[in-house]
């Protein structure tokens, strides 16, 4: 196989295998589905980009959490100068509000999930990161790999951004 | 509800997402590319045809009278810029080879490019500054009792003319690195929020 069609096909497994990756990132850092469509094409974008650079010094999961998180975190630059900050909010309360339930789920769960995203939403881009890597549930050696910060450090972060999620989705819960 | 019901929920949620029209999504991502590299190749031609001018200008005298000195000044200078390309190539080379992969490394390697650039840009206004001193330098020795200064003056003003119609362009690109630069650094605040990195 020449080398263009090993790293096509290369592309196509890992987008068909972790697109779930794709999702959850795009998920927690865009509000509308139009935004989060944009930024999983960024996502598969740079994948492709950076798949010839890849050399297999991690796992390929670790490389596309990197990746994935990476252009997440700059298309979030890219967008707070393109938006008005009252845009952004309006889309955060629409996504809020849309809670439609998804095949195999009760209302209650999509709405749960809902109100889970909005809440990591509201969490500074580095608890994010970690965040969702730990709903991931990947362990703090792995997440240490990914983000290049030290396990201690995202113990800590970790337990401060729980209590702050705990905090916010217990009034959801209440609410319910 | 603790946070591991919570975490049960978001692995378990389903991924609303279709199968990706891989192959669509393929070829617009590849016409993306395509589309970079074609303007890569525009500016290259370009590039390529500036070079090529510039070499014809300044190989017309010596054809049309032999070698004289200051006919070498502008090979003395174009020669230093392209010097400096080099070592600044390979001095990136170095650099790429010198982070890891991880969210952070990207940032602090991301840092060091446009350090790397801003060096670059102020080699690159250097270089005709440093050229025009010692034309002027070599014209000054050469003129005798009633030969005029404006000559030297006029060529070395020309020369100099190259990075002051730059500079607006120049401030612009510096506005832009720093605007990055700043943002880089608020990227890696948020990351590590003041944690020391591996």
């Amino acid at each position: 196989m020449n080398p263009g069609r090993e790293l096509e096909a290369r592309f196509h497994a890992w987008l068909r295998e972790h697109r779930g990756i794709f999702y959850k990132i795009a998920r927690a850092h865009a509000s509308s589905a139009a935004e989060q469509e944009e930024l999983f094409h960024d996502m598969a974008l740079q994948l492709w980009r950076s798949l010839p650079a890849f050399r297999e010094q991690c796992r390929p999961v670790t490389w596309i959490y990197r990746v994935c998180l990476n252009t997440a975190l700059e298309w979030r630059r890219g967008q707070r100068r393109r938006r008005l900050a009252n845009e952004a909010e309006l889309e955060r309360v629409e996504q809020m509000i849309s809670t439609e339930p998804r095949p195999g789920w009760t209302q209650e769960e999509s709405e749960l999930l809902a109100r889970l995203y909005a809440a990591i939403q509201t969490l500074p881009d580095g608890e994010r990161t970690i965040v969702v890597l730990s709903l991931e549930g990947l362990s703090y050696r792995e997440i240490g790999e990914i983000t290049g910060l030290t396990e201690n450090h995202i113990g800590v972060v970790l337990s401060r951004t729980r209590g702050k999620l705990a905090a916010s989705l217990q009034e959801v819960r209440n609410e319910l | 509800m603790n946070y591991d019901m919570w975490q049960d929920l978001w692995v378990r949620q389903p991924v609303p997402l279709p199968p990706p029209e891989e192959g669509r999504l393929l070829r617009e991502i590849q016409a993306e590319s395509e589309k970079e590299d074609d303007g890569r190749r525009q500016f290259l031609n370009a590039a390529l045809c500036s070079a090529a001018i510039f070499a014809v200008l300044s190989l017309y005298p010596l054809i049309r009278h032999g070698f004289e000195l200051q006919d070498w000044f502008p090979f003395l200078l174009w020669g230093s810029w392209a010097g400096i390309g080099l070592v600044f190539r390979q001095r990136r080379r170095t650099l790429d080879r010198g982070y890891g992969e991880s969210l952070l490394d990207r940032i602090d390697h991301a840092q060091a490019i446009l350090r790397e650039s801003q060096r670059y840009a102020v080699w690159n206004m250097i270089v005709p500054v440093l050229v025009t001193v010692v034309m002027v330098a070599h014209f000054a020795a050469e003129i005798t009792e009633g030969q005029s200064i404006l000559a030297p003056v006029l060529a070395g003003g020309l020369v100099l003319l190259l990075p002051l119609l730059a500079l607006p362009w120049e401030r612009k690109r510096r506005d832009k690195l720093r605007q990055r630069m700043a943002e880089l650094q608020e990227m890696r605040a948020q990351l590590s929020s003041g944690a020391e990195a591996k």
